[in-house]
């Protein structure tokens, strides 16, 4: 929380000394401490990576969407839905309709109620083929009363629990095909905990605690957006001029073991999974073979995968499916046992007949190419090569730039052997009827029919449940690493909790600073 | 000279043309498109097909590719590089912001290379075989050795994390609204020392290897041992009669640096969070973003071309015995 100031002290090294003098004057203050209690203002400095120079991105998860404006429900702690924007809420039976009651204390930042208008207005100002933003398709906002609206969708639909809200009443007037140069989203008016205060071009933002917030005034006073960039984030941790982070997990052995910080974790997963795995192609003889997939996924030790990747211990290694709430409770993961994956592979009768290592059946090795994407997909990859090798499995790495791009050009048109990359085309596209990786399983598909039809999170969860012995016996996909967002803080930010509520930004209203 | 210069500039048209056609081929014949990464960023949630389609159609990523490109060529004879996927904006404001710090940097990075180069390499070549040349010598390949990026991130760890005394990166403090003109002026030198220092030490170490031996070969010729027999100081031979002459290729070299002041300097703005010509050319990279990477590309494209050719009209302004006229008739 220290104010970036003069240098310390001066170098005798007369080049260093002269840029060094070249300082501001030090009005820098220690690391505040308090507690909510004692009302010494509080700051906190997040440093936002690569951000665009827009002060709030209408269409990106830029931290000023989350600090300065609300959705309508949240994640709490356990992962279960609690209020924000909106009260109380109601499905219908098909959960293709919510009916969402607005908190009336709700305001916005220039004190004007937040009114269902303001959401209809939203959805419909955002669906313009202007704004060019896709995630309100087959969405339509019925208002009831000024404070209750009926939320319908398409197909059912989980409570939308991600996007922010504009007001109406500033933005009504505005030419629609200006939205991307509106002042608006440099000088917002939200609704979230948060206000603007001042924008320095191309270095922070400020926001200050808005003081008659409705859901209480937040216990962090200030919050500064600092911009940086993801390559010199550690530094300005360790240098402390951060004190919030996004942390990619190469650098966790930077900070891991450095008392004065906390590393949390935010679960992406969405229903069913996310993450990377090793997507067989079921319409290759050799994959198709479950016992083949079985003894490949025994002959990856994915516990130590998940750690040489810098990945939280307490993240779960599975063989199945889950929902977010199920996350502590997944079914145990096949173990990492070698010797097993070798037996298995000889019973399949795949034996290394010429020594060179790999093993081979009728005169075919079993070799294989692997697509992956550059970035965390190829580090993946090689590990899983090097353990496959070891039970006699030939895997050849293809890395291609980014994961849409094996998604779209290889893996959605059928034209891979596997692939190991981070895209979620979602539990029934993947192993549904119309499953990608051609998965034929009549009862996974029936459940996963089913599936589709509720949002009911008991039956889902029970539907899923059933779903376990399915996956566990098949193994029609290599679940290796789940997908998580990590962040490092300074540890006296209090309040914050994995998976759930490891994203600081997300969440600035319900953590404090606490004392040491 | 004029007639010359003319023609070159001609001549440097398809040059220029044939770089950021083959630029333009390759970055859309690479696989996957814009639209991807745009889904990538919507973190994969579902996004409404007709949105993706209008968006293509309003990039005219819907055309051909030859008819994107003629598309392109005729929107950039008009000084049109178009609108950026990622930031939504049109890319001659996103460039208009990033030129004025690239500048900041680049320039006084090339003042420090002249003056810690040149100075040095005189010191060295006067001082031929001593301590101190031989100790400027391994100590100036040794820099010219490092790695930029690997040098910026040590002296981050050690002048901004350990010791405290340089901002890790941004270009001014917290506070800077709050200082007065002097203090703005001192707060942006303070942000600039060390990404300055990276990017013009690596070139000092190299100009002063290339003064040395271009001194040193000066220093042997006979107008040299003319000026000493006829009694000259020292000092006076070498600088007036010296350094004058040595300095003529390396002044063609600074001619040459047109490109790099402009384009920036990718890997250090990135390291430091500078946010020039170079962070935005690579965050362009990164998310696809074809019209700032043609827009940077085709900057860099007719920097360079600019470049050469100030290097050969400074060449001869120079060197008087240089001359691109035609050579009179006996």
């Amino acid at each position: 929380m220290r104010l970036r100031g003069l240098p310390r002290s001066v170098s005798a090294f007369a080049t260093v000394a002269l840029f060094a003098a070249c300082g501001p004057p030090d009005d820098s203050a220690d690391r505040q401490a308090a507690s909510p209690g004692a009302r010494e203002p509080v700051t906190v400095t997040v440093l936002v990576p690569d951000a665009d120079e827009l002060v709030m991105s209408p269409v990106s998860d830029t931290p000023h969407k989350f600090l300065m404006f609300q959705p309508l429900v949240a994640r709490a702690a356990d992962g279960t839905l609690e209020a924000r924007l909106a009260r109380r809420w109601e499905p219908t039976a098909d959960y293709t309709s919510w009916t969402i009651h607005l908190d009336r204390n709700a305001r916005w930042h220039d004190g004007v109620p937040v009114t269902s208008g303001d959401i209809k207005f939203t959805v419909e100002l955002m669906s313009l083929p202007s704004v060019g933003y896709g995630q309100y398709y087959g969405v339509e906002i019925e208002v009831l009363d000024d404070s209750t609206f009926v939320w319908h969708a398409n197909k059912n639909t989980p409570l939308d629990d991600y996007h922010s809200f504009f007001p109406r009443h500033v933005l009504s007037e505005l030419d629609p095909d200006e939205f991307y140069e509106w002042e608006f989203w440099t000088h917002p008016v939200g609704n979230g905990p948060y206000r603007y205060v001042r924008h320095l071009e191309k270095t922070l933002t400020e926001l200050e605690a808005v003081p008659d917030y409705f859901r209480g005034r937040p216990a962090i006073d200030r919050v500064i957006l600092m911009y940086g960039s993801g390559a010199g984030a550690v530094p300005e941790l360790l240098a402390g001029n951060a004190d919030v982070i996004p942390l990619n997990p190469i650098d966790v052995p930077k900070v891991e073991n450095d008392p004065r910080f906390q590393i949390t974790y935010k679960s992406a997963f969405w229903s069913g999974w996310s993450g990377y795995g090793i997507m067989w192609n079921h319409r290759r003889p050799v994959f198709s073979d479950p016992s083949f997939r079985r003894a490949a996924t025994m002959a990856i030790d994915r516990p130590a995968l998940h750690s040489l990747l810098h990945l939280p211990d307490e993240l779960p290694v599975f063989d199945v499916v889950f929902t977010e709430r199920q996350m502590s409770d997944v079914p145990a993961h096949l173990p990492y046992d070698p010797d097993a994956a070798r037996r298995l592979l000889e019973e399949a009768g795949w034996v290394d007949t010429d020594g060179n290592g790999v093993r081979d059946r009728d005169g075919e090795e079993l070799a294989f190419t692997a697509i992956t994407d550059a970035g965390r997909g190829d580090r993946v990859a090689v590990i899983v090569q090097a353990h496959l090798r070891a039970v006699g499995i030939r895997m050849e790495i293809q890395t291609l730039p980014g994961p849409m791009i094996v998604w779209q050009t290889r893996v959605k048109p059928g034209d891979f052997e596997a692939a190991i990359f981070w895209w979620n085309p979602g539990v029934y596209g993947s192993f549904g009827p119309e499953s990608f990786l051609g998965y034929r399983n009549e009862d996974v598909h029936e459940l996963l029919g089913v599936l589709e039809t509720t949002q009911n999170p008991a039956v889902v969860d029970s539907l899923y449940r059933e779903l376990w012995p399915h996956f566990q016996a098949d193994i029609p996909a290599t679940f290796l690493v789940p997908r998580v967002a990590l962040f490092v803080s300074d540890r006296r930010l209090r309040g914050l909790s994995s998976p759930h509520r490891g994203d600081p930004v997300w969440y600035m209203e319900d953590l404090w600073w606490g004392d040491g | 000279m004029l007639k010359y210069i003319v023609k070159r500039l001609l001549l440097s048209v398809p040059l220029v043309l044939g770089i950021v056609t083959a630029t333009f081929f390759i970055a859309r014949l690479a696989p996957g498109d814009p639209m991807d990464m745009y889904l990538e960023r919507q973190r994969q949630r579902h996004v409404d097909p007709e949105v993706i389609e209008l968006l293509r159609k309003r990039y005219g990523l819907d055309q051909p590719i030859h008819v994107q490109y003629v598309t392109w060529v005729k929107n950039v004879a008009k000084g049109d590089f178009g609108e950026s996927f990622r930031h939504r904006r049109p890319v001659r404001d996103l460039v208009a912001e990033a030129v004025p710090y690239t500048l900041q940097l680049t320039i006084l990075a090339l003042l420090l290379d002249a003056l810690f180069g040149i100075a040095l390499g005189i010191i060295s070549a006067v001082k031929q075989y001593s301590k101190l040349d031989k100790t400027l010598t391994v100590g100036s390949l040794i820099v010219y050795a490092i790695p930029g990026f690997w040098l910026a991130l040590m002296l981050i760890m050690l002048f901004s994390v350990n010791l405290g005394w340089f901002p890790t990166s941004q270009t001014r403090s917290m506070n800077y609204e709050d200082l007065n003109m002097i203090g703005k002026f001192l707060d942006r030198m303070w942000h600039l020392a060390l990404p300055v220092f990276v990017l013009g030490i690596a070139g000092a170490a190299a100009t002063a290897r290339y003064m040395r031996s271009r001194l040193l070969e000066v220093l042997n010729e006979e107008y040299i041992v003319a000026a000493r027999a006829r009694g000259f100081r020292e000092r006076t031979v070498i600088i007036k009669h010296a350094l004058r002459n040595a300095l003529i290729p390396i002044v063609t070299i600074y001619g040459m640096s047109l490109p790099f002041l402009l384009g920036g300097a990718t890997i250090i703005e990135t390291i430091f969070a500078w946010p020039g010509m170079g962070r935005l050319t690579v965050s362009a990279v990164s998310g696809r973003d074809y019209p700032i990477i043609m827009a940077t590309t085709t900057i860099a494209a007719v920097l360079t071309v600019l470049g050469n050719l100030l290097a050969d009209v400074t060449y001869a302004a120079v060197d008087p015995r240089v001359s691109y006229d035609a050579p009179r008739k006996r």
